[in-house]
C-alpha cells in the first residue's frame, strides 16, 4: 500500500485499523483513498487493498 | 503601471478630517464613537479609487466579487480577516463563539479595549476601520457540521482557522465531502524560529494546507504572534492567489 507517497507493508484491513497502526486519531484526520475522501463514518467498514494509494493528513492543534 | 483613470486620488480634504485627534482631557486616546467615526470615513468612491490605485482595476474587481468565510477568530482567523479586509474582499463571513481574553493579546488581532467583548464584534469593529465597504456577516456561534452549510452558504473559499485539531479535521472533511468550495487550512504553527518551514501545500483539489505540519503546542512551545502571523498571512495570500485564478501561486 502507498501511504503518503511511501510504499509500506501494512496488513490493516480497514482505515480504523490503519490509523491505529500509525498512531493517529480518527477525529483529527482527513483520509483519501485513490483520490476520494473517505468519511469518518466509513473508516471501520472501508476495505483497504494493497493496491490502494492512501493519503492521510493529521491535524495539529494551534490557531 | 497604475490602472487609475489618470486623475489620481485627491486625499487633501479627507486628510484634514483624518488628522483630528481623539483625546480625552487627560491626554489618553479614546475609542471614537460611531458618530465621530462616521464623519471620518472616506466616501465609497474615494475608497474604491484608492484600492484601484494600489491593486489595479482588474484585481480590485476580482477581489470585490469574492466571498470568503473565516472559521474561527483566534490567532489565525483574526489576522486572516484583517489581511483579507485590507485586500478589499467583497464579502467576508466571520465566525467565532468566544470572547477576547487577556491571554489572547500575545498573538491575536485585538486590543485591550476588546477584552471581554465577543471576538466577532471586536473583529468587526477593527475591520470596519480598515475597510467599511465590505459586506461583512458575523456569526457568533460554535461552528460544527450542523451549521457549516448555513453559515458558509455563499462563500467560495473557507479559511479553517480553528485551534482544536478535531474541529480542523471536521471542517475540512465537511468541505471536501459536501461542497464544491475550497478550504485553506492550517496545521503546525506553534513556537518560534524555523519560520521558513511554514509553507502552503496543495494537498488535493480544493484543499490547501499551511504550516510546518509538526509544531504542536506543548511545554516550552506556545503560540506566538510572529509564527501564527506567518501562517495566517500564508492563508490569506493563498486565498488571494485562488481568487486571482493563479492556482500555481497558491502553493509555492
Amino acid at each position: 500500500m502507498i501511504i503518503n507517497g511511501i510504499k509500506q507493508e501494512v496488513d490493516d484491513k480497514n482505515i480504523t485499523d490503519l490509523l491505529k497502526t500509525l498512531n493517529l486519531s480518527e477525529d483529527m484526520v482527513v483520509v483519501e483513498v485513490n483520490g476520494h475522501i473517505v468519511e469518518k463514518a466509513l473508516y471501520q467498514t472501508f476495505q483497504l487493498e494493497q493496491s490502494h494509494v492512501v493519503e492521510i493528513v493529521s491535524f495539529i492543534g494551534g490557531g | 503601471m497604475l490602472a487609475d483613470n489618470g486623475k489620481g486620488v485627491d486625499f487633501a480634504d479627507k486628510n484634514k478630517i483624518l488628522e483630528q485627534k481623539d483625546e480625552t482631557p487627560d491626554g489618553t486616546n479614546r475609542v471614537p464613537d460611531n458618530e465621530t467615526l462616521e464623519n471620518k470615513i472616506p466616501e465609497r468612491e474615494l475608497f474604491k479609487r484608492a484600492m484601484i490605485e494600489r491593486h489595479s482595476a482588474k484585481m480590485h474587481e476580482k477581489l470585490q466579487n469574492a466571498s470568503v468565510g473565516v472559521a474561527g477568530l483566534g490567532g489565525l482567523g483574526s489576522n486572516v480577516a484583517m489581511a483579507l479586509a485590507r485586500a478589499g474582499i467583497g464579502s467576508l463571513v466571520i465566525c467565532d463563539f468566544d470572547h477576547v481574553e487577556l491571554t489572547n493579546l500575545n498573538r491575536q488581532n485585538y486590543y485591550i479595549r476588546h477584552i471581554g467583548h465577543k471576538k466577532t464584534s471586536a473583529t468587526l469593529e477593527i475591520l470596519k476601520q480598515i475597510n467599511p465597504y465590505i459586506n461583512y456577516r458575523i456569526h457568533d456561534l460554535y461552528l460544527n457540521s450542523s451549521n457549516y452549510g448555513k453559515v458558509f452558504k455563499d462563500c467560495d473559499i473557507i479559511v479553517e482557522a480553528f485551534d482544536n485539531p478535531e474541529c480542523k479535521a471536521e471542517l475540512v472533511n465537511w468541505v471536501l465531502l459536501n461542497t464544491d468550495k475550497t478550504v485553506v487550512a492550517a496545521s503546525g504553527l506553534a513556537g518560534y524560529g524555523f519560520s521558513n518551514k511554514i509553507t502552503t501545500k496543495k494537498i488535493r483539489e480544493r484543499f490547501y494546507l499551511v504550516g510546518d505540519l509538526v509544531s504542536s503546542v506543548r511545554e516550552g512551545q506556545t503560540l506566538m504572534a510572529p509564527r501564527v502571523g506567518v501562517a495566517a498571512n500564508h492563508q490569506a495570500d493563498c486565498v488571494i492567489s485562488l481568487i486571482m485564478n493563479q492556482e500555481e501561486r497558491a502553493s509555492c
